[in-house]
């Protein structure tokens, strides 16, 4: 009984908030300012430079390295390419940070996860080329690290792996769109209240759109750990090439 | 889906030096954000969109329809910016429209419409910039000008790895999930997530099993450090330096004189 109502609500829920189409994820060429721009390139640059030097000592140990992140980028695009499900018909994304984060670490994950937003601008015309350095902060910097933190946290306080990977995902996805908010209410400031009443427009926009879909994520995040931890097992230690968190 | 990669291999401007098309789409990306004028950027806009058409080939219904692709973002995006609210006892010189409800007032000012007119016009310009280049260059070809520009090899191996495989990697998530649709998977959302997370961790699966037998395959093949492959090879024309030239040149006139 007490599931049911919980599934009533959360449909509800996404009836309410999910629009017919929730691409609104990244932020498309020629939307910042170039001053903003090139702030957000700069804010991400350093995080770029020390994933890519930390990938690229482990690839000296280890040249496997390499293709499994190669194809790890190519992986977390398709996931980004496939459509969460949800009741409404309607369809967005899973921005697959939390998992990746989980699996390769947050400092690998900004690498990839820049390259993985290349593409998207690049092959499906979603975002841009200069506004990538503000969409790898949101969706390859900061989503990671939350994610990264939350799942560690969680571990720490000795919470169940599941609600751990769970928070860490639903946090990560959440985490972008505030970030993203963030970076607009920056660049386009409301007339009246400056950049606090334009932060609460555009995160009231994003945030509320995004709350079940970061459940939905979080669950689906949850339901591939589980699959992995169950059957692959042998691959997953693999993986401690790349991450030492990775279980 | 990927209709516009399709595009980049078999278009009109294929055989143009791919450095001619990236300076000359990102220098006019670059000066119409720099200057976020309207003319400036419904010129580039016009102009891009002419080449795009008429010289690169490409359908005027896929354009139009890659057009509306950032519509929801644009919407979403400019009404936050059109519409404010304030208290009702605020009162201004130049408000376009307002409507009170309760203590607050929801307005529409004279300023944020003429925001919002430029923001179109300068993410109609830049966003034609940035399709002219993906819709007639390769992503290889963009790679291995990034490989002679001396951008370290290590990235450029590891996004040339990415893209070689998103293809493989869909064909198999698309099969996966049109079974698993057609077994009513998706049937219902608890469902989804399940089918969806089999697939993902069944893809997961492959990713790692692939990655493996690209390593051992590799190696057969003597893998050092660096991954080579072999490049076309494009000629410089000054044709269409001259015209890259002339274009941001009458641009840069029009925005400094008119």
């Amino acid at each position: 009984m007490k599931r049911t109502n919980w599934k009533t609500i959360y449909f509800v829920i996404l009836l309410l908030f999910v629009p017919k189409r929730a691409m609104a994820m990244h932020i498309m060429e020629g939307f910042l300012p170039i001053e903003w721009a090139i702030f957000w390139w700069a804010v991400t640059l350093p995080f770029l430079i020390l994933g890519y030097r930390s990938i690229r000592s482990k690839v000296r140990e280890n040249p496997e390295t390499k293709m499994m992140l190669g194809l790890s980028g190519a992986f977390v695009f398709i996931l980004s390419a496939l459509k969460i499900p949800s009741v409404t018909g309607s369809s967005s994304h899973p921005t697959g940070v939390g998992l990746g984060s989980i699996l390769f670490g947050p400092l690998a994950m900004s690498v990839v996860g820049s390259i993985v937003l290349l593409f998207q601008a690049v092959l499906l015309a979603h975002g841009g080329l200069t506004t990538l350095g503000a969409n790898a902060f949101s969706m390859a910097v900061c989503g990671p690290f939350i994610a990264y933190f939350v799942f560690k946290g969680a571990t720490k306080l000795g919470w169940s792996f599941s609600f751990a990977v769970f928070l860490a995902a639903a946090f990560g996805d959440l985490g972008t769109y505030v970030v993203t908010s963030i970076q607009l209410a920056l660049a386009f400031p409301s007339e009246v209240g400056g950049f606090m009443a334009s932060f609460s427009k555009f995160a009231g926009i994003f945030a509320l759109t995004q709350i079940p879909l970061a459940i939905s994520e979080g669950l689906l995040t949850v339901v591939v750990m589980n699959f992995l931890k169950k059957y692959n097992l042998g691959e997953l230690k693999l993986l401690r090439v790349l991450s030492k968190e990775a279980r | 889906m990927l209709l516009i990669d399709k595009y980049a291999y078999f278009n009109g401007l294929k055989d143009v030096h791919p450095l001619e098309k990236m300076v000359f789409a990102l220098s006019l990306m670059l000066f119409s954000l720099t200057v976020r004028d309207m003319t400036v950027s419904l010129i580039t806009f016009t102009v891009m969109s002419a080449l795009i058409i008429f010289a690169a080939k490409i359908p005027l219904s896929y354009y139009l329809k890659l057009l509306l692709l950032p519509g929801f973002f644009i919407l979403s995006g400019t009404i936050t910016i059109l519409i404010s609210f304030t208290s009702k006892f605020t009162s201004f010189s130049n408000i376009w429209w307002s409507w009170k409800v309760g203590n607050w007032q929801i307005f529409i000012s004279d300023d944020s419409i003429g925001t919002v007119i430029n923001l179109i016009t300068v993410v109609l310009g830049s966003i034609s910039c940035l399709y002219f280049l993906t819709l007639t260059t390769p992503i290889t070809v963009i790679l291995s000008v990034m490989r002679k520009l001396k951008v370290p090899s290590l990235l450029v191996d590891l996004i040339e790895l990415t893209y070689r495989f998103i293809f493989i990697f869909l064909e198999t998530a698309l099969a996966i999930h049109q079974s698993q649709a057609s077994r009513l998977g998706y049937g219902s959302l608890m469902k989804g997530i399940r089918s969806l997370g089999l697939l993902t961790s069944s893809l997961f699966l492959g990713v790692l099993q692939r990655s493996g037998h690209l390593t051992m395959a590799m190696n057969a093949r003597g893998y050092q450090e660096n991954l080579s492959y072999i490049e076309d090879t494009y000629t410089y024309s000054s044709r269409n330096w001259l015209i890259a030239i002339v274009i941001l040149g009458s641009l840069i006139f029009i925005n400094e004189y008119l």
